[in-house]
């Protein structure tokens, strides 16, 4: 009987020797949380580290990618972006290439997959495979500087893409469940590597890790 | 108790409450908190700091300021730390470095008698005969060269990098520099002020001390600068490298800092240069700012009784200011004509002072053993500037105080790409052109007098503010260089017996120069390099503008004819652990990689990635391991990660077209659902890249290609897609897809127990592409033969990779299922000599050397490197990849031959080994090579040069070496 879950985020490996209380999306064990829930919260407002690569996410490719995303205030210019409701986003990642993600209960990329399987011509979905970290709270900024050469002290609301610790990453400073926080994406093959530089760090400034339920609530229950 | 304390002085950084004690060569002193090592040894009376690089003479201070390496010493794991800025620890020991048996009886002290055997370039010219004995003295020149010991076992500190960000970045923290950053902070600017000392200030901690107003203004520049919130004043902090666009990298104490700002005001001032004289290198001999900064900072007593040898106005600053500190100056010995006239000259004659106009100092006599000096030697100089030696005079002192010019602190300024012009009026160099958004303030634009410094700082500042958009008035006036100027233009003065020392790092002496020039290295960057002047720690800070003016007169030249040695990156040198700091070295794993771990994998880089070699799960040997895993694909099953392999999506409505144009084979005629080798060529015919093309729809390709080639073919591919303007969309999709090969002849049977799909023989033949779900993910199924088998690549998302892996190693484990490695793999598709590109081919290699001609398929209007490929194919072939199997049975030679080891022919290189491998199915060691045409026909000899230079025989064979009609990767056949 095979007991190896359908998928398993880029750092699982990582992960899971941090014995955290897990959950699951989308198929996918997530570390929904490692301590109780008033120390998580002051640690993410500090400085904390978290794997945020269960959320659904693609790429839409193609001249019509907006048109696919009905009823959405797609961003217009090239690296902007708009956050929905249940914490997902649409970016703007090129002329004709947008980037999708979901809250844990939204459902606009598995919408998205099932309507471009019988789709509009010239619009492309490209799978993301991604590693996704949170670097969160009011020290996050200078991990950053340690291993970025962006400067992530400008005002934020955009995506940039830049390098995390030599590895290219897109990056997004934003507020989730009222928390400050850089979300980061990356090719998923890089995650263990860059999980465990931004690790170190953090750990040095005496930040920790934290489960994603910090940041989305209702993945607590 | 120190003998030469002075009561407390108004600017001292010492704190006379905290007292600790230290240990310098193995004898107990005391010092204040805030002293540095050199000025505690000076408050007792120590002069002898160190030994010389070469002659191992004594030395003492010079600058006190880090611009010269006198007093290098051991301190605990650190080693060649100056003793002139290392701040007092409580309980520190310190040894001097560069000594054979202690400081005070250092045995190489000899050398200094047998200097006239060692002129300039030495180890050019001697030692090199008999041949025999060179290594003898290299071994003992090598031991005698070198400054402190590296500790292996020093333990490992942290010295993490950061990167930062400011709208101007000072550096240099003194009255222009403070000015500047206030300035530029007034208009909006985020300013940063660094400095390598340890207060901001500048010169006005210690030198105009006593003058007028001086402390004011210290205080009022610093409290200024220090009251606007948008001014970070770093001290302790070196601009230790400028580069292009304003990016610097800042060192302190704790770490490098790689600034970006987004202009600069350089203020980074003037060092104090020495005169040349017969021993002017012995301890007692210092620069007049360091006889200040020791009594202003450290609030010690320089001397008994001295003699300020001047050639400017702060020369008798400095004497006044000895006078002042209880030193008897027995007489400033001015090189000027004309000597110093004015309220100073008033000052100086009202305390009495001899002055000694239109004189030099000829020479230092030593103390005994050169532990100090006991007088100065002091001859008028004719009209012409020349010493008269024979009216020459002792004046006995413990001590000579130069103050005869300047030099600009330029290095920042020229690394960061300023360039520098000599000015006769002030006999240095000026700024003759900065890069876009640098701005120069102070002593480096040739501004001295205090008031100037301090509006030059200020326009500097301004400049840069309206250079970033947040000034627009117009800016102040440029403030005039003074009219006289503070530097003598040859304050050189040798001896024609004592030596005379330009370069005090690296020992070189006046003479040194001279003959560097007569010999011919004449040019100031090859007179460098022979004489090595300025090639020490302090990159000629105190050296470079005495050797040009030594050079120039030699060879008849001005200064500006002789030019300056470029400034190169660092400033100061940087501790290793800065440089190493925290490594980031990124590092690619598949989604596997845990699964690899628990299976024994035994890893190897390849690129960016970790990729198993072999698993060697209960200690087997590497070859033992190499060898059943090969054979487990031969016989049963196996099964490996191909996950690193590059995966790009072709998609569009030229798709097809495109691929066309990318690769030398056909793709427009291919169909849904079939697959095909591809071979990637550049403009030049040559091989870049290959890997396998699958038809998904119409418009739909999916692309893999080797493992370390993905990203440049992936921005290759970017770069033809715009140039040819063609309706395609390429992605990279390496990292979101996983792939695993299940090779050998159950692999069917496996597979086919996990999947949806029909894995017959008909339904997925050799080289077809199916969508299909393996172990419930959805999977992309392409029918293979790399390994020369039945098999298939499974490429899945890569969040369900460890599921179909898992389930793969469940279904194969009664099958005998055996996951093997990049090096059974390597074998496997040697056997059946197929290429690996850029170990089988090189950076030259076309497809007709390859034998990849099958490949090319020339009936199509373009492709890259096609018109190249034309050509070589008209040309006759200059190589010829070939199989071969070794011709010996002795086991050790078998052995010995490994990739790229020479075939010689008639005692010439005809070829090279690319591949090798011992090959179990086959019983022989088999290779590839590439070898000259006319010896690639089958059942020629080849002889192969192993390392200890055997001729190992070999013969030419045919490939595949196994299943030559493929039979086993391509019919139909089922376990």
């Amino acid at each position: 009987m095979l007991d190896t879950p359908l998928r398993l985020s880029p750092l699982h490996e990582a992960i899971e020797g941090l014995r955290p209380t897990w959950g699951e999306l989308h198929h996918m064990p997530v570390a929904s949380r490692f301590a109780d829930a008033t120390n998580e919260r002051a640690q993410a407002e500090k400085l904390a580290l978290c794997d945020a690569s269960a959320l659904p996410r693609t790429t839409l490719k193609g001249p019509g990618a907006a048109d696919v995303l009905r009823g959405v205030d797609v961003p217009a210019a090239i690296f902007g972006v708009t956050v929905f409701d249940h914490g997902g986003l649409v970016a703007r990642t090129g002329a004709a290439e947008l980037f999708v993600e979901d809250g844990p209960g939204g459902g606009t990329v598995a919408s998205l997959t099932s309507a471009l399987d019988h789709g509009p011509a010239g619009v492309y979905e490209v799978p993301r495979q991604d590693a996704s970290l949170l670097l969160s709270g009011t020290q996050a900024a200078e991990v950053l500087l340690e291993t970025c050469g962006y400067d992530f002290r400008q005002p934020a609301g955009q995506l940039v893409m830049t390098r995390v610790a030599g590895v290219s990453c897109a990056v997004l400073a934003r507020r989730l469940n009222g928390i400050r926080a850089f979300q980061l994406w990356l090719d998923g093959t890089y995650g263990v590597y860059l999980w465990e530089t931004l690790l170190e760090i953090v750990r040095e400034a005496r930040g920790d890790v934290v489960g994603l339920a910090v940041f989305y609530p209702e993945l607590a229950n | 108790m120190s003998l030469r304390r002075l009561p407390e002085q108004p600017r001292e950084w010492i704190d006379r409450g905290q007292s600790l004690r230290f240990d310098f060569e193995g004898r107990s002193y005391d010092g204040f908190a805030g002293d540095t090592l050199t000025s505690a040894l000076a408050a007792h009376g120590v002069h002898v700091l160190g030994r010389s690089f070469k002659y191992h003479r004594p030395r003492g201070i010079c600058s006190l300021a880090n611009h010269d390496v006198n007093a290098l010493v051991q301190n605990g794991s650190n080693t060649n730390v100056r003793a002139d800025v290392l701040e007092l620890a409580a309980g520190a020991s310190y040894r001097a470095v560069n000594t054979f048996g202690g400081l005070a009886r250092d045995r190489a002290r000899l050398l200094d008698r047998f200097g006239a055997f060692l002129p300039v370039g030495f180890y050019y010219k001697t030692f090199h005969r008999p041949r025999r004995w060179f290594p003898f003295f290299e071994r003992r020149m090598r031991a005698l060269a070198g400054l402190g010991a590296i500790r292996p076992d020093a333990p490992r500190r942290r010295t993490p990098k950061r990167y930062d960000f400011c709208d101007v970045l000072v550096i240099g923290a003194g009255p222009s520099g403070l000015a500047a950053a206030t300035a530029a902070a007034d208009c909006g600017a985020k300013a940063v002020v660094v400095d390598e000392q340890r207060r901001p200030g500048g010169s006005l901690n210690y030198q105009c001390v006593a003058g007028p107003g001086s402390e004011n203004d210290a205080a009022d520049l610093l409290r200024q600068a220090a009251s606007r919130s948008n001014v970070d004043i770093r001290p302790d902090t070196v601009a230790a490298g400028c580069y292009a666009d304003c990016f610097v990298a800042l060192v302190d104490a704790k770490r490098l800092t790689k600034m970006r700002a987004r202009s600069i005001v350089m203020a980074t001032g003037a060092f104090e240069q020495p005169a040349v004289f017969g021993n002017n290198d012995l301890p007692g001999v210092i620069l007049a700012t360091a006889a200040q900064r020791l009594i202003h900072l450290f609030a010690v007593r320089p001397f008994d009784r001295c003699v300020v040898l001047a050639a400017n106005s702060d020369g008798y600053r400095a004497a006044l200011d000895l006078a002042g500190a209880g030193v008897r100056v027995a007489a400033i010995v001015d090189l000027r004509p004309d000597g110093e006239t004015g309220a100073l000259a008033d000052e100086v004659s009202r305390a009495k002072i001899r002055t000694c106009v239109s004189h030099a100092v000829y020479q230092a006599i030593p103390a005994a053993g050169l532990r100090g000096i006991r007088a100065a030697v002091v001859c008028p100089l004719a009209a012409d500037g020349t010493p008269e030696p024979q009216q020459a005079f002792d004046i006995a002192c413990d001590g000579i105080a130069m103050s005869v010019g300047w030099a600009p602190a330029d290095g920042p300024f020229c690394q960061a790409g300023g360039r520098m012009q000599w000015s006769d009026a002030l006999q240095q160099f000026v700024p003759r052109s900065a890069p876009e958004g640098i701005f120069v303030a102070g002593r480096l634009n040739g501004i001295y007098a205090l008031d100037d410094r301090i509006l030059d700082g200020r326009r500097a500042g301004l400049a840069a503010a309206a250079f970033l958009g947040l000034h627009s008035a117009p800016l102040p006036p440029e403030v005039a260089r003074p009219a006289a100027s503070p530097n003598h233009p040859y304050p050189i003065v040798p001896h024609p017996h004592a030596k005379s020392f330009v370069d005090l790092d690296e020992d070189v002496q006046y003479k040194d120069l001279v003959h560097s020039v007569q010999e011919g290295f004449d040019q100031v960057e090859l007179a460098k390099r022979y004489s090595t002047f300025g090639m020490g720690p302090s990159q000629g800070k105190l050296a470079n503008t005495n050797a040009m003016r030594i050079i120039a007169r030699a060879n008849g030249k001005t200064v500006a004819e002789t030019g300056v040695p470029r400034s190169r990156p660092f400033f100061h040198p940087v501790p290793l652990a800065h440089l190493a700091g925290r490594g980031f070295h990124p590092q690619r794993r598949t989604p596997l990689h845990e699964r690899h771990v628990q299976a024994g994998a035994v890893f190897m880089p390849a690129g960016d990635w970790l990729r198993p070699a072999y698993y060697a799960p209960e200690g087997e040997r590497r070859a033992q391991a190499i060898r059943a895993e090969a054979l487990a694909v031969r016989s049963a099953v196996g099964l490996i990660d191909i996950g690193t392999l590059g995966k790009l999506e072709i998609i569009g409505p030229d798709a097809a077209a495109f691929l066309e144009r990318v690769y030398t084979g056909k793709f427009a005629n291919l169909p849904v659902g079939a697959m095909r080798y591809a071979l990637a060529c550049d403009e030049s015919g040559v091989i870049i890249d290959d890997g396998t093309v699958a038809r998904l729809a119409d418009d739909r390709f999916y692309v893999t290609t080797t493992t370390t080639a993905s990203a440049s073919v992936y921005r290759e591919m970017q770069r033809w897609a715009i140039i040819w303007k063609l309706n395609v969309t390429i992605a990279n999709v390496t990292g979101s897809f996983a792939g695993v090969n299940v090779a050998g002849p159950l692999s069917r049977r496996i597979l086919q127990t996990l999947t949806d799909a029909d894995c017959s023989a008909g339904a997925i033949p050799y080289q077809a592409v199916r969508s299909a779900t393996v172990a419930g993910v959805t999977a992309r199924l392409m029918r293979v033969g790399f390994v020369g088998e039945l098999g298939y690549e499974i490429h899945v998302p890569a969040y369900g990779a460890r599921r179909v892996w898992d389930a793969l190693v469940d279904a194969g484990r009664p099958h005998g299922i055996r996951p093997f490695g990049v090096e059974a793999q390597r074998l496997l598709r040697l056997e059946k000599g197929h290429v690996i590109v850029s170990q089988d081919t090189d950076g030259l290699t076309n497809p007709f050397e390859a034998q990849l001609a099958w490949a090319v398929k020339s009936d199509k209007p373009f492709f890259v490197g096609g018109r190249s490929l034309e050509i070589l194919k008209r040309k006759p072939l200059s190589r010829k990849l070939v199989g071969f199997t070794l011709a010996t049975e002795d086991l050790r030679e078998r052995e010995a031959v490994q990739e790229c080891h020479l075939i010689i022919a008639g005692g010439h290189i005809a070829g090279r080994v690319t591949s090798i491998g011992c090959s179990a199915v086959l019983g022989q060691t088999i290779g590839l090579a590439y070898v000259r045409p006319e010896m690639a026909a089958v059942g020629s000899p080849l002889s192969i040069r192993v390392d200890d230079g055997r001729m190992v025989p070999a013969t030419v064979a045919r490939t595949p070496f196994y299943d030559p009609k493929n039979e086993r990767q391509t019919l139909a056949y089922c376990c």
